[in-house]
Formats: structure tokens, C-alpha cells, sequence
């Protein structure tokens, strides 16, 4: 589904990507993990089509097309999303109303018909309900005053409302009480087919216990420098990042 | 001859052929004459004008009066004025006013043409104590107004009187016979003790011609009344406006002015609010959005001048192209003006390197015992957010006009009237090049 080869960015005459490669099959679960300003979140708005990197090398593929030329809609209407780190806040705009443009602007761009107003309230209630969602909630301006793991939830509601075929979950888990975890993972999970995929950055094990993960990767200094199974976040949460520094080190 | 000197002669020789009007503002003309000759326009150099450049306007041919009267049919109008509304409508072409166009009363109020007030007695008295009373004393421009205007809306609605429908005023001028036309209209309001008036202004140029309209509202809230006043300034590239409101506001009374300023090449708006008593409630509010070269110039005055007074404006901007905003909100709080509450807010985005915003909050505050706030913002859009609607799989189009729309939204809050609401939806989402779907 994904294909990155040898991906390289930079911004402000800066080296962020620096050589990655990582590929996602449908039906699998990646993980990404690494050291506080590694490239995690770059790499995911990259892929999204966020347009202030410049890409110097390598290729991104999804499909099998080339989206490096593609706008951020035109990557969200080929299934694409991203819940972000740090979601913005945006006055004057309701979710409820925000959820409704999206997701009849991907419908039209794939030529299906508008969701009519019953039908998408419908639809907006069972996922609400499945994420733990006031309905209050869905009034309110966009992420405006939302507690931190407010937006979390209101980013993987959006996500279940979009239906990708790719997520990516920028530490999503952080922000979120321990019950908020588990609704939000479940969540998550129900999405999960075998015609999807997910792609979840985190700092934190925790996540990847309800959201078992096919593969691990370590993310450090724009490079994935290691993969591995899901034993291999069990061991950076005991060891830390420290050896594979080091192990990097030695090589270059 | 430059255009002042033109506009002297011609008026000492046209005069004569004038429509008769009585002593009292057949006075106040002569002295109105005099004034502008005095005073002229404003030049470069005069501080209100820094940024609202006159000189290339006044260089154009002008006819100083407009041409024979000329008519235009009802389906050239129907664009202008809300046609869903149930309203009384004063319509003016090329200065004259259309009885066939328009629709008056004078059953326990009068909503009727200013010409004629002005002409007949029993009117006199109501003139002689209201009109031309709250111009500036030395002001070159209204002084113009006073001297040449010929028509206008005269609105007088007597104490504890409810208008049952709003009043829609249009201004349209057709360019027949003359490339460039000067205009003056005129406008009297007076609300009586408790009455409640709401009303829709529109001037608009139909063709392609470049009319300056110099206009002047007078309007006189008495206490307890209620005034919801919307100027709709959406006209042609080519078009200019300069306006002068004058409000006065007695007891307990409510004004709210929302000014609507999506078009027209120079667009000067001087409104003035004068609390002449307590407990005054005056809202001003202003959405500015410009594309080409449009030039958008808010001045306004907030005059506190008794205790208990609030006052609350916001003021917001979007400038694309080469287009400017100008923003000059004055607050004066006078010495008795204790507990007042006045508050001003102007907020701006530039969509464009070329478009420029120039604000200046002036605060004038001689009590101590007060609350004045201000703000002033400006500032791109926010690509973060843009960045964010987008890849939700919103198109950029909509994306960008569903965040300035937000941005907006506080200003389009205060519209009761629910087709006037609608309409300047609809002219937002024509100027953004969006169709809004629904209500957001
Ligand atoms: N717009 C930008 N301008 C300059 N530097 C940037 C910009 N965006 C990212 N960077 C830099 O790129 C590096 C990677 O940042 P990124 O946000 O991708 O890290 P991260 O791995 O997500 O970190 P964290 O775990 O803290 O979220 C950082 O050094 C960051 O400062
Ligand atoms: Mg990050």
C-alpha cells in the first residue's frame, strides 16, 4: 500500500529525512518509535502532503502511484489519513459541520453521492458512541477548548468517520486518561480490516498492547535505524534508546 | 477650471432651477456653499486622509448634475434589494427618486422622499429642529452634501412606533449621459421615543460608468428607541462611495451599524455616534472583504458624553490582490461619561503580499472611572489550520474560504433580518468563490 524508498526532506536548508525506507502492506499494523525529534511527525506530514518540505531524493508511493506531486486532499481522497500530534484549533467552524464537509468532499472527489443529512447522522452517532463522544461535544468549535485527550478522541472520531485505508496515529496515546486509552484503541481496532492499514508513531508500549503492531521501527535521526516484531518496543521500554545510539555510532 | 470651481459656478448658476425648498434650508445651503469653498476637499496632507487618497477621483470629468431623469426597469433593480423581503423601499435613480420604484407611507409615520419634507410645511417645524443639525460645522465634504443634495429618504417614526417591516434604500445610478457622476443623497432619520426601525442601505452603479456618490445620513435616536441599521457597499470596480452617518443617540436608546464593504473602488465610511445621554447601547460593526484595488476606509468616531454609555465594534478585515483596508476608530470618553464601557476591536488577514491594512485605535479618555479596551490584529491565514482542513480532504477553495468565513463569523452574528442574512452569505461565498452548502 505504502512504498517509501530512500525518502529524503529537508526544510529551511535543513536535513530532516535522511534515507528512509519503509514499506506497509493492507493488513498490516507498523509502529514507529524514536527519540524526540527524530522525524516521526515530519515523516507522517510528508506523507500527508504537507507542503513546506522539500523532497530531495527518493520515492513515496501509494497504490503504486507516485503522490509526491499530490495536494493534501487529493492524498486524503485516495484514503490517506493523519491524526496529528498537535491538532489545531479552529474558531467558528463545528465539528459536526467540519465532519460533514470532509466527508462528502472525499465522496465527491471518488464519485460516490453526497451522504444525504439522515444518513450522515446516523453515521456520526454510532461512531461517536463507539468513541465515548458527547454529542455535545460535536457542536462545538473544532478542537477550540478541548482538554488534550479531547482532541485525540476527536481526531480517531474523524478517522472513523473518514474510513481511510491508511491512518497514521501521530502519538495519539498521549494525552489520553488510562480509560481513554482503551475506548480510543478499541476503537481503532474495530476500523482495522484486512484492506487497511495503520501506521502508529508512539513513545509508549502501553499502545501496543491493545494495538498490536506487525512490526516495530526506530526512527532516529531522520533514518529507520532498526525493525523488528512487537518484542522490540518491549525492549526499547526496558533499555531505552541508549544501545541503539551506540550501535548506530559504531556503524557509521 | 479644477473640479471645485466647477462645482462652485455651476451651483451658483443652477440654482434658480433647483427644486423650492424652504427658507430655513435654502439658508443653510447659501452657508453650505460657502463652507466648501472655504474648504474644498480633503488634500493629501490632512491627517483624516493619509491613507485615502481624493486626488485621482477628483480629477475625473465630472457632470456636476446629473443628467435629465432617467428611469430603469424593474428587473434592473431586482439584484440591489432583497425581493424575498416584505419591506418599504425608497429607490433613487441618478439622484431622482422613483415614486414607481418605491414603496412609502405616511400612515402614522413617514417613510417618504427627503425632497418633499423638505419642501412642504407642514414638515417645517421637524426640519428646522432635525435637519443639517449634527453636520460638523466646517467640514468641506457634507457641506457639499448639504448644498447639492437633492434626494433622499425621509424616515420619521413617531414615539413608541414599531416599523412592522424594514425600510431597504437604494441608490443606484445608470451613467446615462455622463461617464463620471457626482451624487449626493441624503438621508433623515428620526426615531421617536421607543420606536423601532430597522434599515438596509445599498448604493449601486449599473453599467460602467464611475459614479462619486458623497453621501450624509442624519439620524436621531430619541430614548428608549431601537435602530438596526446594515449598509450593503458591494458595487462596481469602478465605483465610489463617501459616507458620512451621523448618529445621535438619546436615553436608553439602542443603535446597532453594520457596514458591508465587499466592492467599489474608494470606499470612505465616517461614521459618527454621539451619546447625548445615559445608559446608550451603540454597536458598530464592519466586514471588509477586498480583492484588485479596492480601498476600504473606516472611520469612525464613538463619542461618550454621558454616564453608564457602552460601546462595542468590531471591525474585521480580508484583503487580497492589491487591495487596502484602512481602520481609524476613535473612542472620545468626555468627563461625566463615568462607568462607561467601551470596547473596539479590529482584526485583519492579508491573502496577499501587494494588500496592506493601515489601523489606528485613537482613544480620548477624560473620565476616570471607565472601561475601554482595544485590540488590533493582523495576520495571514493560518496554514496550520489550512494545512489541516485540507487533509481531511477538504479542497483548498473551500478550505481557505471555510476559515475566513470563520473569521468573519462574530461580524455576521448580529444580522436579525434572516433574508439580509442569507443574501450576505451569499455575497461571501461569491466573493470567496465558494458555494456554502450550509449554514456554518
Ligand atoms: N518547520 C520546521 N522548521 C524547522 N525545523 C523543523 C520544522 N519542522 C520540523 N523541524 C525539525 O525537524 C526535526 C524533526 O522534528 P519532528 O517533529 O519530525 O520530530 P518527532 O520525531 O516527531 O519528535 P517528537 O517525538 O518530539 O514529536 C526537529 O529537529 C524539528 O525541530
Ligand atoms: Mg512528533
Amino acid at each position: 500500500m505504502l512504498n517509501i524508498t530512500n525518502l529524503h526532506a529537508r526544510i529551511e536548508g535543513k536535513d530532516i529525512l535522511r534515507g528512509i525506507n519503509l514499506e506497509i502492506k493492507s493488513g498490516e499494523i507498523h509502529a514507529i518509535m524514536g527519540p524526540n525529534g527524530s522525524g516521526k511527525s515530519t515523516l507522517s506530514s510528508i506523507i500527508s502532503g504537507k507542503e513546506e518540505y522539500e523532497l530531495t531524493q527518493g520515492s513515496l508511493l501509494f497504490e503504486g502511484e507516485d503522490i509526491s506531486g499530490l495536494s493534501p486532499e487529493e492524498r486524503a481522497h485516495l484514503g490517506i489519513f493523519l491524526s496529528f500530534q498537535y491538532p489545531v484549533e479552529i474558531p467558528g467552524v463545528s465539528v459536526t459541520n467540519f465532519i460533514r464537509t470532509a466527508v462528502n468532499a472525499s465522496r465527491k472527489a471518488r464519485n460516490l453521492e453526497e451522504m444525504s443529512a439522515a444518513q450522515m447522522l446516523k453515521k456520526i452517532r454510532e461512531k461517536s458512541a463507539l468513541l465515548g463522544i458527547d454529542k455535545n461535544f460535536l457542536s462545538r468549535s473544532l478542537n477550540e477548548g478541548f482538554s488534550g485527550g479531547e482532541k485525540k478522541r476527536n481526531e480517531v472520531f474523524q478517522m472513523s468517520m473518514l474510513e481511510p485505508k491508511l491512518a497514521i496515529l501521530d502519538e495519539t496515546d498521549s494525552g489520553l486518561d488510562i480509560d481513554a486509552l482503551r475506548i480510543v484503541s478499541e476503537g481503532v481496532n474495530t476500523l482495522k480490516s484486512s484492506h487497511n492499514a495503520i501506521l502508529i508513531i508512539t513513545h509508549y508500549q502501553r499502545l501496543l498492547k491493545y494495538i498490536i503492531p506487525d512490526y516495530v521501527h526506530v526512527l532516529y535521526q531522520g533514518k529507520i535505524v532498526k525493525s523488528g516484531d512487537r518484542e522490540l518496543a518491549l525492549e526499547l521500554e526496558k533499555k531505552g534508546y541508549d544501545w541503539i545510539k551506540k550501535e548506530v555510532k559504531k556503524f557509521q | 477650471m479644477d473640479l471645485k470651481d466647477r462645482i462652485i459656478s455651476s451651483y451658483i448658476a443652477q440654482r434658480e432651477t433647483q427644486i423650492p425648498v424652504n427658507r430655513y434650508v435654502h439658508q443653510l445651503r447659501c452657508m453650505a456653499i460657502d463652507v466648501f469653498e472655504k474648504r474644498g476637499f480633503p488634500m493629501p496632507n490632512d491627517e483624516e486622509w493619509k491613507y485615502t487618497h481624493l486626488m485621482p477621483l477628483l480629477k475625473r470629468d465630472y457632470t456636476i448634475f446629473a443628467p435629465q431623469k432617467t428611469s430603469v426597469e424593474r428587473k434592473d433593480i431586482q439584484p440591489y434589494l432583497l425581493d424575498d423581503l416584505d419591506s418599504f423601499r425608497l429607490v433613487f435613480v441618478d439622484g431622482v427618486y422613483s415614486s414607481w420604484l418605491s414603496e412609502t407611507t405616511h400612515q402614522d409615520k413617514d417613510i417618504c422622499v427627503l425632497s418633499h419634507a423638505l419642501s412642504l410645511k407642514k414638515y417645517g417645524s421637524v426640519i428646522e429642529n432635525y435637519y443639517s443639525k449634527l453636520i460638523p460645522n466646517q467640514e468641506g465634504l457634507s457641506a457639499l452634501n448639504t448644498a447639492f443634495s437633492q434626494d433622499g429618504a425621509y424616515i420619521y417614526i413617531p414615539e413608541g412606533t414599531l416599523v412592522e417591516k424594514p425600510v431597504q434604500i437604494l441608490y443606484l445610478s445608470t451613467g446615462r449621459g455622463a461617464d463620471h457622476t457626482l451624487l449626493h443623497p441624503r438621508n433623515l432619520m428620526i426615531l421617536g421615543k421607543g420606536a423601532h426601525l430597522q434599515i438596509i442601505e445599498r448604493h449601486h452603479a449599473l453599467g460602467n460608468h464611475s459614479p462619486l456618490s458623497n453621501s450624509v445620513t442624519e439620524i436621531y435616536a430619541n430614548a428608549y428607541s431601537h435602530l438596526e441599521y446594515f449598509k450593503i457597499q458591494n458595487d462596481i470596480p469602478q465605483a465610489s462611495l463617501i459616507d458620512h452617518t451621523f448618529v445621535s443617540q438619546d436615553h436608553g436608546s439602542q443603535c446597532s451599524i453594520g457596514t458591508f464593504s465587499f466592492g467599489g473602488e474608494l470606499v470612505r465610511n465616517n461614521l459618527h455616534v454621539y451619546q447625548r445621554d445615559q445608559e446608550v447601547h451603540s454597536h458598530l460593526n464592519g466586514l471588509s472583504i477586498l480583492q484588485g484595488e479596492s480601498l476600504v476606509d473606516h472611520h469612525t468616531l464613538m463619542e461618550h458624553a454621558h454616564p453608564n454609555g457602552q460601546s462595542h465594534e468590531i471591525y474585521k478585515g480580508i484583503f487580497d490582490d492589491k487591495s487596502i483596508g484602512v481602520f481609524n476608530g476613535k473612542i472620545t470618553v468626555r468627563k461625566q461619561a463615568q462607568k462607561t464601557n467601551a470596547f473596539q476591536q479590529s482584526n485583519n488577514v492579508l491573502l496577499s503580499h501587494e494588500a496592506t491594512i493601515n489601523t489606528k485605535p485613537q482613544l480620548e479618555i477624560f473620565a476616570d472611572d471607565v472601561r475601554c479596551s482595544h485590540g488590533c490584529t493582523v495576520g495571514q491565514l493560518n496554514q496550520q489550520a489550512l494545512f489541516y482542513l485540507r487533509s481531511r480532504g477538504i479542497p483548498e477553495k473551500q478550505a481557505r474560504a471555510q476559515l475566513l468565513f470563520a473569521f468573519s463569523r462574530e461580524v455576521l452574528e448580529h444580522i436579525p433580518i434572516p433574508q439580509l442574512k442569507n443574501h450576505i452569505h451569499e455575497l461571501i461565498g461569491k466573493k470567496l468563490n465558494v458555494h456554502f452548502e450550509f449554514a456554518l
